[in-house]
């Protein structure tokens, strides 16, 4: 059931079969979702983290008036909150945006795999400090580029990380997001989204529509968002 | 919640809203449409330019015209006088 996950693992570093073993020996229970349920709240203490085997997961925090900020999405494969580790709560809540698959990862358990398998620790590690250059990534965008560039963005980084699960090909891929959502990414609205995702359709870049992103010409988008993706860290560390 | 749809037109054409959004009543929807024309602007603010021809059509779920806002309304805009 994990074997999105091990596919994301791979992509960077070469997992043996032993480590394979442990990895899947630690996730220890299955949970299913409905869309649009906040699975993890702030605040609440955690004795496990939650690794999404298949659906959308945002994280996410929200103002008083309503305003509610996506600080990151997870895909099949990732760790929604292994930084809940360390931290034991959250300063912010996970949600499902599609019907979710979890695998739950009881932190006793990651401690005793981490204390076998020293080097998986420091796989764990490599992958909290990636989804640290997401948000930063993410930070980029909200504060400099413009709407277009951020809708641009969110997709070029998409494609490249559902592309590393096998969830995305040179077409396109899959996306169970509203333009609401789309918009709490990328602090705009709806209507606003509503308006960037037509000007990219009538300029020929990238349709999205029916929950589907096509890509029609990845160049322009590439170049619409400045995407540089050397902060997925796609090959793993280098030397 | 009721569904409404927010079609946007400017001077490019209509952006019609496929997906539509489950709101409390007219009053939410239009407050979603003022937000949605303040976040246009605001981008227009950044690259120099705002252009308020342009409009927010709210259409329930049978896609009946219920309101229209005008960009101009969604914000108070002051002009000094020239001397």
């Amino acid at each position: 059931m994990i074997e999105s996950h091990l596919l994301k693992l791979r992509a960077r570093f070469p997992i043996s079969e032993e480590e394979e073993a442990a990895i899947r020996a630690v996730v220890t229970e299955e949970r299913h979702y409905r869309a649009d349920k906040t699975i993890v709240r702030a605040g609440e203490v955690l004795g496990y983290s939650t690794l999404l085997l298949d659906g959308l997961l945002s994280r996410y925090k929200d103002l008083r008036d309503g305003g509610r900020q996506i600080t990151e999405l997870h895909v099949a494969g990732d760790f929604a909150d292994m930084h809940a580790y360390t931290l034991r709560h959250l300063d912010h809540a996970v949600m499902t945006l599609s019907p979710c698959r979890i695998g739950i990862a009881r932190h006793e358990d990651l401690r005793a795999l981490f204390a076998a398998h020293p080097r998986l620790h420091d796989i764990y590690w490599f992958f909290t400090n990636v989804d640290a250059s997401i948000d930063r990534e993410w930070t980029l965008s909200l504060g400099r580029r413009d709407a277009r560039g951020r809708v641009a963005h969110l997709f070029c980084e998409l494609g490249v990380r559902l592309g590393l699960v096998g969830m995305s090909d040179e077409t396109g891929y899959d996306l169970a997001l509203t333009q609401i959502d789309i918009a709490e990414c990328l602090g705009l609205t709806s209507v606003h989204v509503n308006r960037v995702l037509k000007e990219l359709r009538e300029s020929g870049i990238v349709e999205f529509r029916g929950g589907r992103v096509e890509i029609l010409d990845r160049r322009a988008l590439e170049a619409a968002a400045e995407f540089d993706p050397a902060y997925l860290y796609l090959t793993g560390p280098k030397g | 919640m009721p569904l409404y749809f927010l079609d946007v037109y400017n001077r490019t054409g209509c952006s019609r809203d496929e997906e539509g959004m489950d709101l409390a009543d007219l009053d939410a929807a239009r407050a979603q449409a003022v937000e949605g024309i303040r976040s246009i602007l605001q981008d227009e603010v950044a690259h120099g330019a705002i252009d308020f021809e342009g409009r927010v059509e709210v259409l329930d779920a049978e896609r009946r015209l219920l309101l229209t806002v005008g960009y101009r309304e969604a914000v108070a805009l002051r002009v000094e006088k020239e001397e």
